[in-house]
């Protein structure tokens, strides 16, 4: 009997065949280019990191530097990187690259958005809708001196599944309601939102936050397509709370 | 500064997964309350122009057409109606349940959505069995 | 009447929502009982039909059935039209275009059936 002593990094650089994943990426400079096209790139998946954000970075730092979109936490906490992967909206630092599938994995920038350069999004439109909503406490009466305002836990259980949302407005920009209305619809992301304030126990407004989002635009162009829904990445329903805004606007007062 | 080109809109319909299970149902209930609408406006000008008296030749052509391919015709129509009839109700019990916030989390969505898409197929085909 | 009127136009969608609402749930069981009626009837023409649906208790009920479908429809639309249309003027020309026209195909029904 004889033992091969190979180490076993030899085994693994002999073995190793490299893994290809074709990416095709949206590309548009808008100090070079008229109109936008979408670049193929070729990467060995052995020599990468699992989530797409980790191609991109791939790319960016080894084979085209002038691909350009927003990142920062890379563990699905700050939003940034919200971009439409093989046809539905995600985290690219939280979305796995796809290893079975043999079609080139397409990145294109969130849907209906004006496009500042490659896969960077104009969001000043969708800021401003979540600023109109005025997600802050409102009270009016006195605040308790000395102590916090106290909530009970079951009030609190309220907002579970509300606070999370990080803003990365997957969910509005795969509603085709906000696609074909985004100047007045105010979409799911900022609706949560507002859900979150109107049934927060401690805050005093809420018969007039409701009645702010009477009119027939911001929050009746919600059809329950429930697209944000799926589209989520933390897994919350914008959906559901549309709904419960729509229960709760009242038809008298 | 830099000569800055007018932003392009990034790709909606082109781009989007539209074969995703909500978008499907929520188009197909649009489209069938449409199509329903049409129809019941239809009715009318149907039976005014069953009943009125026109003794043009073009009238005639028309209608004998029709009556000649209306086996194969009115056979896809009712079913046509039909199914959207059915559809557009179950689906609508489907949008009643989801305003009082009944069924509306995502696995369930996707239950009672095949329930009804499939459903709503089998009892068109019994209709028609009936009918025929 | 002032005030009232613009209630009316900030409560508009409220008001759609409800009707659109109230008019589903009315119409659940009455477009299963005209399905019923319909298949029921062996009726060959159009005209046979009426006779059956005139007699009286079915009558109260089509014209019920009637007004909720026309209603249905005509907020439908309305959902539509306001989806996809934005140019002001287009879409308050189509609006009065669809409630006239719902306002006839419903005359039309309602006398044919009812009268």
């Amino acid at each position: 009997m004889r033992f091969y002593s190979t180490s076993v990094s030899q085994i693994k650089q002999s073995e190793a065949s490299p893994r290809l994943r074709t990416f095709e990426i949206y590309r548009w400079d808008p100090e070079k280019d008229n109109k936008p096209y979408l670049k193929t790139y070729v990467i060995d998946l052995n020599q990468c990191g699992p989530m797409v954000l980790d191609a991109l970075n791939k790319i960016k730092n080894e084979q085209d530097s002038t691909l350009t979109y927003r990142r920062s936490c890379r563990e699905g906490i700050c939003g940034s990187c919200a971009m439409t992967i093989d046809g539905t909206n995600t985290l690219a630092c939280l979305r796995p690259i796809d290893t079975e599938a043999k079609t080139p994995v397409k990145i294109n920038p969130l849907p209906h958005m004006y496009v500042i350069k490659d896969l960077v999004p104009d969001m000043s439109n969708f800021y401003a809708q979540y600023k109109s909503i005025e997600p802050w406490l409102k009270k009016k009466s006195a605040l308790p001196v000395n102590q916090e305002q106290l909530q009970t836990q079951k009030d609190r259980a309220l907002l579970d599944g509300l606070y999370e949302c990080i803003l990365c407005s997957c969910c509005a920009t795969s509603c085709p309601s906000y696609w074909w209305n985004s100047d007045r619809y105010l979409g799911p992301a900022v609706l949560l939102q507002a859900y979150r304030w109107i049934i927060d126990s401690r805050d005093e407004y809420t018969k007039e936050r409701l009645s702010t989002l009477e009119d027939p635009f911001k929050v009746y162009r919600c059809h329950t397509i429930m697209n944000c829904t799926k589209a989520c990445p933390k897994h919350l329903n914008p959906g559901k709370a549309i709904s419960e805004i729509k229960r709760r606007i009242s038809l008298f007062g | 500064m830099t000569n800055y080109k007018v932003r392009p809109l990034s790709g909606h319909l082109a781009v989007y997964k539209m074969t995703q299970l909500t978008t499907m149902l929520s188009g197909t209930h649009r489209v069938t309350g449409l199509f329903l609408a049409l129809v019941v406006y239809f009715s009318m000008l149907i039976n005014k122009f069953l009943v009125l008296n026109l003794s043009s030749y073009w009238v005639y052509w028309v209608a004998y057409y029709l009556n000649f391919y209306s086996n194969i015709f009115m056979y896809i129509f009712a079913f046509g109606t039909l199914f959207s009839v059915y559809y557009h109700l179950l689906n609508g019990i489907r949008h009643l349940g989801w305003d009082i916030c009944l069924g509306i989390e995502l696995d369930e969505l996707y239950f009672t959505g095949k329930i009804v898409a499939v459903s709503s197929v089998i009892v068109t085909i019994i209709s028609m069995y009936f009918l025929i | 009447m002032n005030s009232f009127l613009i209630t009316i136009k900030q409560k508009e969608g409220v008001i759609h929502w409800w009707l659109q609402r109230i008019t589903s749930v009315l119409l659940i069981p009455l477009v299963l009982w005209f399905l019923f009626v319909l298949f029921n009837s062996d009726a060959s023409t159009f005209y046979a039909l009426f006779s059956h649906v005139t007699t009286s208790i079915n009558l109260y009920i089509f014209v019920i059935f009637l007004i909720s479908l026309f209603v249905h429809i005509k907020l439908g639309m309305d959902c539509i039209i306001e989806d996809y249309v934005h140019h002001e003027n287009t879409k308050y020309v189509s609006k009065s275009l669809v409630t006239l026209v719902t306002l006839i195909v419903f005359k039309f029904f309602y006398t044919l059936f009812v009268l």
